[in-house]
């Protein structure tokens, strides 16, 4: 019913422009169905222009539509193609820069970063000593920086039960609290599994199934192995 | 933000494919899990010849979402879907590779 009314006051011309107040509250009703039939109002509207107002909403909601790509095959358009970066790009980044485009600001010069290494190096090694007193077995140190963007070495220990495992944690909080300062992030409850983050040195601490099931020495076997100074346990006890 | 009926890919060997989520762990009536959480998860696709079945209930942690992760640092991580690696009662996961 208000379709029709609308309809015909379109249709009607310059007359009921005062009944348009008069109709002010079916406005929005009025503006929702105009909407489906916007598109042959919108025609019509140079010639109402006293219309505008009821097309205008209909006609924004028009205007919005997205342009489609629709490109044959071998239509070269320049705006999509540099989607895929050329050989000639990166030449002529080449030559205008030199060899490096992009450096990290944040990157220490190499001396920096030997010295950072060698203090997580100490660090790893008095965990790993820490370990061993505890009677942990098999303790491996693996340098992995050059593997793993995330730390530098691992420390991977098994130890026989969980109370142990749990020995080994407490232990290795205690010493890097009291002498580097360190609190680690990672398993605070003992776990067949358990992780201690300590930031540059990740150390892993295994029951023996877990070792073997999960075999990490197989994933970071590129990485190179840190003799240790004293003297490592066998891995299985009778 | 991921909740029950959410399909998670799954980002580990454990021989899962597909899981749906079940239920949020921790606070009652939670309603999105977000990454790290872990959910409560039914395989609904299994790789053949695993461990795991199609139909089973398990535990997963969640580590890819569609939904960006805000960081306080005000670094934003957004994934192209969801994902989950399987986990045991302890947390440990039960495959040996996350992929």
């Amino acid at each position: 019913m208000a379709a029709s009314t609308s309809l015909f006051i379109a249709g009607a011309g310059n007359h009921y422009s005062g009944e348009f107040q008069l109709l002010g509250c079916f406005e929005p009703r009025l503006s929702r169905r105009h909407r489906i039939q916007s598109g042959w109002l919108w025609l019509n509207e140079h010639q109402l222009p006293q219309y505008n107002w009821l097309c205008r909403i209909p006609r924004a909601i028009k205007l919005k539509l997205k342009p489609s790509f629709a490109l044959r095959k071998d239509s070269d358009d320049n705006l999509l193609s540099n989607v895929e970066d050329t050989d000639e790009m990166f030449d002529d980044l080449f030559n205008k820069y030199g060899k490096v485009v992009f450096r990290r600001n944040d990157q220490k010069p190499p001396s920096a970063e030997v010295d950072d290494d060698a203090e997580s190096l100490s660090f790893a090694v008095a965990m790993a000593k820490v370990a061993s007193e505890v009677k942990a077995a098999d303790i491996r140190v693996l340098f992995v920086k050059p593997l793993v963007y995330w730390t530098r070495f691992f420390i991977i220990a098994t130890a026989f039960s969980r109370p142990q495992i749990d020995a080994i944690a407490s232990k290795m909080r205690d010493f890097a609290e009291k002498k580097y300062g360190k609190v680690p992030t990672g398993d605070t409850k003992p776990n067949s599994w358990t992780l201690l983050d300590f930031g540059d040195v990740v150390i892993h601490v295994f029951l023996p199934q877990q070792r073997a099931f999960y075999n990490l020495e197989e994933f970071y076997g590129n990485a190179t192995p840190i003799e240790l100074p004293f003297e490592n346990q066998p891995p299985f006890h009778s | 933000m991921i909740q029950s009926q959410t399909h998670l890919n799954v980002a580990d060997n454990s021989g899962a494919r597909e899981l749906m989520c079940i239920r949020i762990i921790g606070t009652s009536n939670r309603r999105y899990a977000h990454i790290g959480d872990v959910i409560v998860a039914v395989i609904k696709e299994a790789a053949p010849n695993s461990p795991l079945e199609r139909s089973e209930v398990i535990r997963a942690v969640i580590v890819r979402t569609c939904k960006e992760l805000k960081r306080d640092n005000g670094m934003i991580i957004r994934y192209d879907d969801n994902a989950a690696v399987v986990i045991d009662q302890e947390g440990n996961p039960k495959g040996t590779r996350i992929l």
